[in-house]
């Protein structure tokens, strides 16, 4: 009887380190979310000169609160004019088209990966801390996208931009006007 | 045999002593390095791309995700099903929807329009432009995603923001395979995209006195 009890203990103890060893080694199934179909929301016609694209990939390190975040975000936009905005203008026998400011579209890329959250704590409460919610995550990854903007503004990504538009609209512009001159000027530009 | 026990309590005691000063020193510490924690933001990989591209429509598209518990129903496997029975008596409830905007543009790329393709007869007043033909591609999708409904009650933990990023994840993927199998909508978006550009090279060349006879390339 004894030997049957120790047997007994033997297997049970089998079976429990066999299910431990299987449930830290088995393979982590992603977690699946329940979703609804992607819907069409709006269609919004335009007539937008992008000129310069950029794609960046950043780590982000702020927090709201004592609550701290960091994340790798995958970022990709485009320094773009709108041509619906353009004007024409007559200076002495020179036709002078003017571009409106530059606009920076930011968005985050739809590429596999492109935002993983690395980290999150509470400073204030290192033991039960609060999570981030979702507005405050949101502000978050908001002031990213204003500080990355100044960035391509101080880099000289915007004055690239413009000379790429020079360049573009210069085929057009040169069958248009073959005789008489013109100038394309940007409205934000100095000269 | 009481001596034997008041050295064993002694010495659990004094186990007990030394686990908390550790503990509360290691708090301490912890509590310490994040005060000097500062707010950074830096970029790894930059890349720049010249282009010439004119963007003649935008589409969104929406997507909503739901955290929640698993149903026990739709549960596959053993482990599962056991997560799902587990959740099921945890208490209190775990609900949150999020939504996000997915966009795509239409453009052509002017940077193939060469001055052979613009053919302009001064005499009648017209051009005859052969624009490059119209191109669908992702702009991207929105930096932040729009919390829909939260409710998070009883014993329950909050929704973190490891599984938004792995909800928004999924959905991304969802959003990318069904704009892949169904064409409707990005052929839409062509459609539209290069009405738009005949009217608005129509229209600008107009502005400078011409009359315009647009085609694709």
């Amino acid at each position: 009887m004894r030997w049957l009890y120790r047997i007994c203990i033997v297997l049970v103890l089998l079976l429990a380190g066999g299910y431990i060893y299987w449930y830290f080694t088995r393979p982590v199934e992603e977690q699946k979310f329940e979703t609804r179909p992607a819907e069409l929301k709006a269609i919004r016609e335009m007539a937008q000169l992008a000129t310069l694209d950029f794609h960046e990939e950043m780590t982000v390190k702020d927090q709201i609160d004592g609550k701290w975040l960091v994340a790798r975000m995958t970022v990709e936009g485009s320094v773009k004019y709108d041509l619906d905005s353009i004007r024409f203008d007559q200076k002495g026998d020179t036709v002078v088209i003017i571009l409106p400011k530059e606009k920076i579209d930011i968005y985050e890329s739809t590429d596999k990966g492109a935002y993983e959250v690395l980290d999150t704590w509470d400073a204030n409460r290192p033991i039960l801390g609060r999570k981030l919610t979702a507005a405050e995550e949101n502000a978050i990854k908001e002031r990213a996208r204003g500080r990355l903007e100044q960035t391509i503004r101080n880099r000289g990504y915007v004055k690239r931009a413009q000379d790429n538009a020079r360049v573009t609209l210069t085929p057009l512009l040169s069958r248009l006007y073959p005789d008489t001159p013109y100038r394309l000027c940007l409205s934000s530009s100095p000269e | 045999m009481s001596n034997i026990l008041k050295d064993l309590l002694m010495s659990r005691i004094k186990s007990f002593a030394c686990i908390m000063t550790v503990a509360l020193a290691m708090l301490g510490f912890s509590c310490g390095r994040e005060a000097e924690e500062q707010p950074r933001q830096i970029n790894i990989v930059s890349t720049l791309r010249d282009t010439g591209r004119l963007e003649v429509a935008q589409m969104s598209i929406g997507k909503v995700g739901m955290v929640s518990d698993p149903s026990f129903r739709k549960s596959e496997g053993f482990m599962a099903k056991a997560g799902a029975l587990l959740d099921k008596i945890k208490v209190g409830d775990r609900i949150a929807v999020y939504s996000y905007d997915t966009y795509l543009h239409a453009s052509i790329d002017l940077t193939d329009l060469s001055e052979e393709d613009v053919s302009v007869d001064e005499e009648n007043k017209t051009v005859e432009l052969r624009l490059p033909p119209v191109d669908v591609a992702y702009d991207g999708r929105d930096i932040t995603l729009r919390e829909e409904h939260y409710r998070v009650n009883g014993l329950r933990s909050q929704i973190s923001s490891q599984e938004r990023a792995a909800l928004k994840e999924q959905m991304n993927t969802e959003v990318k395979r069904e704009l892949a199998s169904d064409k409707e909508l990005t052929e839409r978006l062509r459609n539209i995209g290069e009405r738009r550009a005949k009217i608005f090279f129509a229209s600008l060349l107009s502005d400078m006195g011409y009359e315009a006879h647009i085609s694709f390339k």
